[in-house]
């Protein structure tokens, strides 16, 4: 497991610098597990956990100083089990749930060195050394990526056999539960979605969204066009009305 | 503001624009993204301080404190970059004053547009393909986030520095109607995604002599996903009465676990 371990263990790590970079939501689980696996060569495994995980984590991301337990860590490891095991889903939610929590502690220690650096740079900004102080920003990235390599290389290299064995310990009915919580937790995302963005005048999109996907097998990008095209149309109306008035 | 007293070149701006990928790498709890903030200002601050006092000072004025949400705040880049052209070091309060007071509202709209909307929308149509097996899924999702993420990036920095405080105060009334427009797509993809989503049925056969009634077709033929539905808004009740996310996710599990052991649902 060597290998893998330290192909996981990067994959974690350019997951973290895009987060702390460029934000192009390669952090997100339905990415990093679809990659965990194509690296552990099971990519139908992969994607199904890397979806599951997805929905179940949409409602957690990082909202002002807060930090949530991290999807990065979680995802990897919950997907890389999910197929080491052999076990799916189950295994994914059993094993990511944990292992998203160390990722979050992780990330708060990594916070915590990080404001040791702050006094570093107060002094090169008092003698305008600007090539130390952007040194200084970008060392900020090495301890990003041990803070995720770390507790993902230790997670897949060694822990293959005892988290085997516990899973193989868990009862049938709660592999099974777990496999429904799969699918009856995405109702918490799309719940939060819906709260977030919710006023009483907008319920007829929601349910004309709901009704076309139970009818029809119009493809979600379509539905998202269609509503983008009444959405203009709403505000047109709704905004000259007013002018009216 | 006159073309004649531009100092900052379109280069240094793309600088910027490109630094900002960069941005909160040395991201901590003491200060946040101060330290990016130096990092991604320096193409413009080179540009404008030549003397070892100036750049000190213009460095400490971009140490304080400093956090947003980073698509949006490109946007307080831009302004920054116009405001230290224009005013250089004498304008220090005015910087400082112009950065704190926008980065609040600015983190709040960031969060709710990009990373709560956009972000779990593009995210969400993506899992649905992946989950049935179409490794396109990741890929779209990707694609559309970015989209989104990158174009409003450029455009921040360069609308902030071309436009100034004129714009805010001006784009108020249309991120009213943006923030509509978002919410209304949002909602319809929303509901669409229930039934693939939430895939939640019933096994229960009912015998009655000869005659064996499944309730997943009652069901149906009521209304198709009756039950993903249900789902749905009983953790949309569950939100509103102020649960929290994780309380949430507990009962959701428990509740998997219990319905399933008992053979209510599947």
């Amino acid at each position: 497991m060597l290998i893998p371990a330290i192909l996981l263990g990067l994959l974690a790590v350019i997951a973290i610098w895009d987060l702390w970079g460029p934000q192009s939501a390669f952090w997100q689980p339905l990415v990093t597990g679809t990659i965990t696996g194509i690296i552990l060569g099971d990519v139908n495994t992969g994607l199904t956990v890397a979806a599951s995980l997805q929905l179940m984590w949409l409602g957690l991301v990082s909202v002002g100083a807060a930090m949530p337990p991290d999807i990065i860590v979680g995802a990897i490891v919950g997907t890389a089990f999910a197929i080491i095991t052999g076990k799916g889903v189950a295994a994914g939610i059993a094993i990511g749930m944990p292992a998203a929590v160390i990722g979050q502690m992780m990330q708060n220690l990594a916070m915590t060195l990080l404001s040791l650096l702050m006094h570093k740079a107060d002094v090169y900004a008092e003698k305008a050394d600007t090539r130390a102080i952007q040194l200084c920003h970008l060392s900020g990235y090495l301890v990003y990526g041990l803070s995720r390599f770390i507790p993902v290389f230790l997670a897949v290299y060694l822990g293959a056999g005892p988290v085997e064995k516990l899973l193989n310990s868990i009862p049938g009915w709660i592999n099974d539960g777990l496999n429904t919580a799969g699918h009856v937790v995405p109702a918490l995302g799309l719940g939060l979605l819906i709260h977030l963005m919710i006023n009483k005048k907008l319920w007829p999109f929601f349910i004309l969204g709901f009704v076309l996907a139970s009818t029809t097998q119009m493809p979600t990008l379509l539905v998202g066009v269609l509503a983008a095209a009444l959405g203009f149309l709403y505000i047109h109306l709704t905004s000259s009305e007013k002018e009216v008035s | 503001m006159s073309k004649e007293n531009r100092k900052v070149t379109k280069n240094d701006l793309f600088n910027m624009f490109a630094r900002l990928h960069l941005f909160q790498g040395s991201l901590n709890f003491e200060r946040m993204e101060a330290l990016g903030y130096v990092f991604v200002m320096m193409p413009v601050l080179k540009r404008l301080y030549k003397t070892k006092e100036d750049m000190s000072m213009a460095l400490k004025r971009h140490m304080e404190y400093f956090n947003t949400q980073t698509t949006v705040c490109s946007v307080i880049f831009g302004l920054t970059a116009a405001m230290e052209e224009q005013g250089g070091n004498e304008a220090d309060r005015a910087i400082a004053g112009m950065k704190s007071a926008l980065m609040g509202p600015l983190a709040g709209i960031g969060d709710s547009l990009i990373f709560s909307t956009w972000l779990p929308i593009c995210m969400s149509i993506g899992a649905a393909m992946a989950a049935s097996g179409n490794l396109s899924g990741p890929i779209i999702a990707w694609l559309l986030f970015n989209m989104v993420n990158v174009t409003a990036k450029y455009y921040g920095i360069m609308i902030g520095y071309n436009q100034g405080i004129a714009f805010i105060e001006k784009s108020k009334g249309e991120l009213d109607k943006v923030t509509t427009l978002a919410a209304i797509v949002g909602l319809t993809v929303v509901g669409s995604l229930i039934p693939s989503l939430v895939a939640v049925s019933t096994p229960i056969t009912i015998k009655i002599g000869e005659l064996s009634i499944v309730l997943q077709e009652i069901l149906d033929s009521i209304m198709p996903n009756l039950l993903p539905l249900a789902f749905t808004m009983f953790a949309f009740t569950l939100i509103r009465r102020q649960w929290s996310a994780i309380k949430i996710v507990l009962t959701l599990i428990v509740a998997s676990l219990v319905f399933t052991g008992l053979g209510v649902i599947i």
